[in-house]
């Protein structure tokens, strides 16, 4: 296919006084794992609330699959920022789960059985198993972060969109997302994650976009995490993690 | 023995307001614990504090300009100036140097004060008791309370039921709720409507400041004791009927204000819970942590 | 007549006319000053749940003693007051709870206790249960001189705590942790601050009653963060719109019959508020039109109330 999952012209957004995210344009592939990579406060989640449509624009236009406004928003299924949401609140990990059945069953719908079964399969994705009637709270950030994927998964959707999937996350279960995160794509689906881990950026995806407020650069990963980018997207001060990249492309 | 079972039902035979007050209360209490949950988990407490108190500027209101105290006037004079609030005060704390909870304090005791001054001067003739509106009277409940009660409470969780789904994701991560479609900005004032509707309706049971307790308390103490939310509606709904009925008897024994006893005995309930709730309860965690250091030590 | 009425005022007529104004700007002061810490701490309905809770204290006193003494239910209305503000510490920690929910709990559940307790006092036979109800909305004119005077020395005493703690308490309130990090005690200075808080609402009540006392410590503080960008300057704007509400909610309460004090003064907070909302330099609406015009506005943080 050569369209594209997301077509971004333009974008300017704003909070009351300070803009956040200045004029980017760019277009992310189908079928491709993206991550957004960029310093503290570059606007990586305000792009993505833009994505989201949580956030309207000042300027210019996010169009997903081809087309502006809502129109293919329900391709899209969005995994939030872990700790936004309360985890003293009453419901168990396998109810969360099931939250991401509500799209398609509606206020009032039944559970048929391929909801059901798209709930069991995605909890089977994440590996968290007996877990399932705990209350989130009891479980440790890595569960949580898994609850919140499967809850995508038995979503559904053609583009998936995670902020900071691996914020506080355990060795295990980021390599066990990253897996859940190939399979996605390898089954044709679009991935967005913010990400800020530089080290494994590489490893981790095949198309990146660099933000510092504007758009640095968007490509093929091994196109654009180039040291001269990096220099660019973090000003001088992290020089040693991309001479370090850089070491690590020469070997 | 004879003697607690005749204390029991014996004001059941005095006459008609044991049972008008006790559904009354009833259904008013049930209906704010229900609504109650829904506020607690969306930190929207204090709204209910201030949507009981600028109800009575709205029926003030609703008075001035209509020159009736009928219950579908009152009750819309009150959606109003509730919603109303609770716009301003969403205005008033997204500016940078406002906090939402100096927000809400700013518009209630405004336009409460506004009330008390409308009460006191030009609407002084009308029949608005205020007594009756701050403090309430569960013993003298009117017709048109009781009738007022029967028709929206029923209403209100007739409601919640249908729109359950949506309400339960929109309070646990209202984000998401958006993403998947649900209309979040609607499902909030929707709810405020409710608990607007849902107090004025309680006004002349428990009166405004107390109703603010039939919609906290409940929920706080369920809180403590639920990891579901079905279960938490249940143990909110099973603490405010045994307020009520406790509340009741110790107010007809000790000759007291009903709702007052009602709400004293809710928050000995909720003190109870806070202590010694298992898992949750200050006490118990404190034991427990004793425990396991004993414990740790007897392994050594 | 309301002319007549207004000559009256200003003249000091009737001895009791300069107690009530004096007591009604002392409230405004006070309330101003504490309030400016509470709010910027992000405390403001504190005060709210304090006001509520002096009922039960009120009530208890008048119990106890069997006759409205003064100064007893001023003493009942700073014990329960405080322990209200107590408890929602208390009832704010740990797992499970919502600090917003424990100051809606101790507002309503000691609001409840109060209502029990004036129901014992209205079986009593002394019937002199009339007097509290001035606690509800306050009555500024019925202030004596003795409990004038008595008010003025507590307040007093009040404002120079806060002037010795102002930097550790400036410090505080701007930065916890570095506080604490210098040595300051800021649990002591917690309690202190509660303390602070409990008196000043017990000052106020007679003035502008247990219900609308919350109004005093938050209006004039929030109109005070519009009109200066530094804290000694919103601590100056709001103890002044503070006396000057208290001042003319005075006169417009004797001016027009039948409207208490407590009401008028907290509308003529809100009307300073107002002012300052629209034409403050500091975040004020007028102030950001003129600067950007142009631009569509985002809400960022709003997020529910």
């Amino acid at each position: 296919m050569t369209e594209s999952a997301v077509d971004i012209e333009g974008l300017t957004l704003s909070y009351d006084s300070e803009v956040a995210v200045d004029d980017v344009s760019l277009e992310l592939p189908v079928g491709s794992l993206v991550g957004v990579v960029g310093p503290n406060g570059a606007g990586k989640s305000t792009l993505i609330k833009a994505i989201v449509g949580s956030m309207k624009a000042d300027r210019g236009e996010v169009r997903l699959f081809g087309k502006g406004g809502d129109a293919n928003r329900h391709m899209l299924t969005y995994v939030p920022q872990r700790g936004q949401v309360d985890w003293d609140f009453p419901i168990t990990a396998a109810e969360v789960v099931r939250q991401g059945r509500f799209r398609s069953t509606g206020m009032l719908g039944r559970f048929r059985g391929s909801d059901r079964k798209a709930v069991q399969e995605a909890l089977e994705a994440v590996a968290i198993g007996d877990l399932v009637d705990r209350q989130i709270g009891a479980l440790s950030g890595g569960q949580q972060q898994r609850v919140f994927l499967a809850r995508a998964l038995a979503q559904g959707g053609e583009l998936f969109v995670m902020d900071e999937p691996f914020a506080g996350v355990d060795a295990s279960t980021e390599s066990a997302i990253v897996d859940v995160l190939r399979d996605l794509r390898d089954d044709g689906k679009t991935v967005i994650v913010v990400h800020h881990d530089l080290t494994t950026v590489r490893e981790y995806f095949d198309h990146l976009v660099l933000l510092n407020r504007k758009l640095i650069a968007s490509g093929p990963a091994d196109q654009v995490f180039t040291p001269e980018n990096l220099r660019e997207t973090y000003g001088g001060y992290v020089a040693i993690v991309a001479e370090a990249d850089e070491a690590n492309l020469a070997s | 023995m004879i003697a607690i079972i005749d204390w029991l039902v014996g004001p059941w035979q005095w006459g008609d307001w044991m049972w008008r007050g006790m559904l009354t209360v009833h259904l008013v209490a049930i209906g704010c614990a229900v609504l109650g949950v829904f506020l607690y988990l969306r930190r929207m407490s204090l709204l209910a504090d201030a949507l009981a108190h600028v109800a009575l500027p709205g029926i003030v209101a609703a008075f001035l300009i209509s020159g009736s105290l009928d219950a579908p006037i009152m009750l819309a004079g009150a959606v109003a100036v509730g919603l109303f609030s609770a716009a301003s005060i969403e205005a008033l704390s997204s500016r940078p140097n406002i906090r939402s909870d100096a927000a809400i304090g700013i518009v209630f005791t405004s336009l409460f004060a506004a009330g008390v001054i409308l009460l006191s001067t030009v609407v002084r003739d009308a029949h608005i008791d205020t007594h009756c509106l701050l403090f309430g009277d569960v013993l003298g409940i009117s017709d048109r309370a009781l009738w007022l009660v029967v028709v929206v409470v029923p209403t209100v969780l007739l409601l919640v039921a249908l729109f359950y789904r949506w309400l339960a994701v929109s309070s646990f991560d209202p984000r998401f709720a958006a993403a998947i479609g649900v209309p979040v900005a609607a499902i909030n004032y929707g709810l405020m409507t409710a608990v607007t509707v849902t107090a004025v309706a309680g006004f002349e049971a428990v009166g405004a400041i107390l109703v603010i307790a039939l919609i906290i308390v409940p929920a706080a103490t369920a809180h403590l004791l639920a990891d579901r939310l079905v279960s938490m509606i249940a143990w909110s709904v099973g603490h405010t009927v045994a307020s009520c009925w406790i509340g009741m008897y110790l107010a007809i024994g000790l000759n007291t204000s009903a709702a007052g006893a009602i709400v004293t005995v809710g928050g000995v309930l909720y003190l109870a819970a806070f202590l010694f709730a298992p898992r949750h309860g200050r006490l118990i965690r404190l034991l427990s942590a004793r425990q396991a250091a004993a414990g740790g030590e007897s392994k050594k | 007549m309301y002319i007549e009425r207004a000559g009256e005022f200003f003249y000091f007529q009737y001895d009791f006319v300069a107690y009530a104004l004096g007591a009604s700007v002392l409230v405004g002061v006070v309330c101003g000053l504490v309030g400016t810490f509470l709010v910027l701490r992000g405390f403001s309905l504190l005060g709210d749940a304090t006001g509520h809770a002096t009922l039960p204290g009120v009530a208890g006193a008048f119990l106890i003693t069997g006759y409205q003494h003064p100064a007893a239910l001023l003493v009942g209305a700073l014990v329960s007051g405080a322990a209200g503000a107590l408890t929602v510490g208390i009832f704010s920690r740990g797992p499970r709870v919502r600090p917003d929910a424990a100051i809606g709990i101790v507002l309503s559940v000691f609001f409840g206790v109060g209502i029990v307790l004036l129901a014992a006092i209205q079986d009593m036979e002394s019937g002199r249960q009339a007097g509290l109800d001035q606690f509800l909305f306050g009555n500024a004119a019925a202030i004596t001189p003795d409990q004038f005077w008595g008010l003025v020395a507590v307040g007093v005493l009040l404002c120079a705590a806060i002037a010795v703690f102002y930097r550790p308490l400036a410090m505080m309130t701007f930065d916890e942790g570095y506080a604490k990090s210098i040595g300051i005690n800021t649990t002591a200075l917690e309690i202190g601050l509660l303390a602070a808080l409990s008196v000043a609402v017990v000052i106020s009540i007679q003035a502008v009653g247990v219900i609308l006392v919350a109004a005093m410590l938050i209006i004039p503080p929030s109109a005070g963060r519009f009109l200066s960008g530094k804290l000694l300057g919103v601590v100056i704007w709001s103890v002044t719109i503070g006396g000057l509400s208290g001042a003319l909610g005075a006169f417009v309460s004797y001016v027009f019959e039948g409207v208490a004090t407590g009401p008028a003064m907290v509308l003529v907070a809100t009307f300073f508020f107002g002012l300052a909302l629209f034409f403050g330099p500091h975040g004020g609406v007028a102030w950001q039109w003129i600067r950007r015009p142009d631009r569509a506005r985002n809400s960022g943080g709003g997020g529910r109330p």
